[in-house]
């Protein structure tokens, strides 16, 4: 049986992973940076990525309580060492930049107020990350990110005070609006970040090795379908209003080239306090998104070695988890430290997270079909149908994001 | 009659967890060791090899180089594979089941050295 308290916090963990996952420091760059380039014509990206997200999160999570194993742990087991460094590598390199993101994310935002230099505000956040991770345990940390994460629902409000024409914008959620797509490898390469940004590979592998740490069994398969709905559709909809937003506000002639001009819709809504609010809540996505990346990465390596891993553990028990943990702040840190522009980190980063996708989908998409693994927990067919038609269009996006990136230097 | 399994050494042993005698999680099998006796009696399994330094064993020269550099953070200046010998192999289910209890023993180097580190730290 389980209490309510339990699933309450089953679904917070799938909550947080739908707006950390969906709305990170990467989600707010490139959802504002569309809308102020494309205006609407990128909504549509919208539907494929929540559908993306839900299948892949749910597959992940199913696995997880079928097998009561994790995701590189199945994934070593059902390929073998060799062709598993492949996913491991690919996931690893994005979790490492994407860490840089998140601290970039949280240094960007406190700088709206406090003009610290950028390279010292990461450090910092980087050792507040080590401490968190060091003392908290999952619940609350879980927990305490969900919840600050949900001031970005001021863009929601902004939204609204800002009054689209919502008739256009469900129009443009289902229809690509040809008019604006120009130019056309820009835009191809901004609809592939922005799918990096909505199903980035590090929530995967924090909601099922998450789903572990909270010892999920069998009965919670059905809070698994719901958070991975509820969540996303929480995340979809503060992305919509990002973009939409941005394209009222920012849309011509307005590129977001700092975290203020991405703030200046909510600005334009609520002046001085809109600003305040957005970035708080950028912050806390940020430094929820930050906490989970490290995790992920951590919890990868470690169930590919078959190390000892966890928060459930004191750091003692669980000495190479935490060396991990400690490894990839401090590359995250060199990365910020270079001087590299965030903005335009971010943007390739979510990239190459769209990138490194198919690598961990197309071998869980093999295990979940697996009975030897998942016993009567096989895909179903119409899952099956939905999980190749996500997968072929992650091909694709893997197969032009390099081109892309190298045509628009960058996205630039 | 003893009742046998059939074990295939690629599926059902390499690349699998490896769990102590006391449940703890230890490694995964990395790669297997054989003896090829020179009396001309069969090859038989003599151990199991684990570690980051088996594995990029397996995998050649620059992973290997890789790997010192990991066990030189954690203060190791001269690691090599650890061999588990096959006589303590218990059982074989999902995963491989020790009869050892690895504090005891060197199967977990990199970890344990990791822990001498982590240990110093206050809260650990």
């Amino acid at each position: 049986m389980r209490t309510g308290p339990r699933r309450a916090s089953g679904l917070a963990l799938g909550v947080l992973a739908g707006i950390g996952g969906f709305v990170d420091f990467g989600g707010v760059i490139t959802s504002t940076q569309s809308g102020a380039r494309f205006h609407t014509a990128l909504l549509w990206t919208l539907l494929p990525g929540i559908i993306g997200f839900a299948v892949f999160a749910e597959m992940s999570g199913r696995i997880t309580i079928s097998t009561g194993r994790t995701t590189f742990d199945v994934i070593r087991d059902r390929l073998g060492g060799h062709l598993a460094l492949v996913p491991l590598v690919a996931t690893g390199l994005v979790n490492i930049l994407t860490l840089a993101v998140e601290i970039a994310g949280m240094a960007l935002a406190v700088r709206i107020g406090l003009k610290l230099p950028v390279p010292l505000l990461a450090a910092l956040f980087a050792i507040a990350v080590l401490v968190v991770l060091w003392r908290a345990g999952f619940d609350l940390l879980d927990n305490t990110a969900a919840i600050l994460g949900l001031t970005m629902l001021v863009t929601v409000a902004a939204m609204i005070e800002l009054a689209p024409r919502y008739s256009h914008v469900a129009v443009a959620l289902a229809h690509p609006d040809a008019r604006t797509t120009h130019p056309a490898a820009l835009y191809a390469f901004t609809v592939v970040s922005l799918l990096g940004a909505y199903m980035t590979p590090y929530q995967f592998e924090f909601y099922s090795s998450g789903a572990m740490e909270q010892a999920w069994t069998g009965d919670d398969l059905v809070t698994n379908r719901m958070s991975a709905l509820v969540g996303t559709s929480c995340g979809g909809l503060i992305t919509l209003a990002l973009m939409v937003t941005a394209a009222v506000t920012l849309f011509p002639g307005h590129d977001v080239k700092t975290l203020l001009d991405a703030a200046r819709p909510t600005r334009d809504a609520f002046g001085t306090a809109g600003v305040a609010i957005f970035a708080f809540g950028t912050f806390a996505v940020s430094a929820g998104a930050a906490l989970e990346t490290a995790l992920a990465g951590s919890y990868g390596v470690c169930q590919f070695f078959g190390w000892d891993w966890g928060k459930r553990q004191r750091p003692r028990e669980v000495p190479m988890f935490h060396l991990a943990i400690l490894l990839e702040c401090v590359v995250a840190v060199a990365v910020v430290a270079t001087g590299v522009d965030p903005i335009r980190l971010t943007v390739v980063t979510m990239a190459l997270a769209a990138f490194a996708l198919p690598f961990t989908f197309g071998p869980l998409l093999i295990v979940a079909n697996d009975p030897e693994y998942v016993g009567d927990q096989t895909n179903t067919r119409a899952g099956n149908a939905v999980a190749l038609v996500v997968f072929a269009m992650l091909a694709v996006v893997t197969i032009v994001t390099i081109p892309l990136l190298v045509i628009t230097r960058g996205g630039s | 009659m003893i009742a046998r399994r059939r074990v295939e050494l690629g599926k059902h042993v390499l690349d699998k967890e490896i769990v102590d005698a006391d449940g703890l999680r230890c490694g995964k099998v990395d790669d297997l060791v054989l003896d090829v006796p020179d009396d001309g009696s069969g090859p038989t399994v003599r151990a199991i090899l684990t570690g980051p330094l088996a594995f990029a064993g397996t995998l050649g020269a620059p992973a290997v180089r890789v790997a010192r550099v990991l066990y030189r953070l954690v203060g190791l200046r001269a690691p090599k594979p650890v061999e588990i010998a096959w006589d303590h192999v218990a059982a074989i289910d999902v995963v491989v089941h020790l009869d050892l209890h690895t504090a005891d023993t060197e199967v977990q180097t990199i970890a344990d050295h990791a822990r001498r580190l982590v240990a110093r730290v206050p809260g650990a």
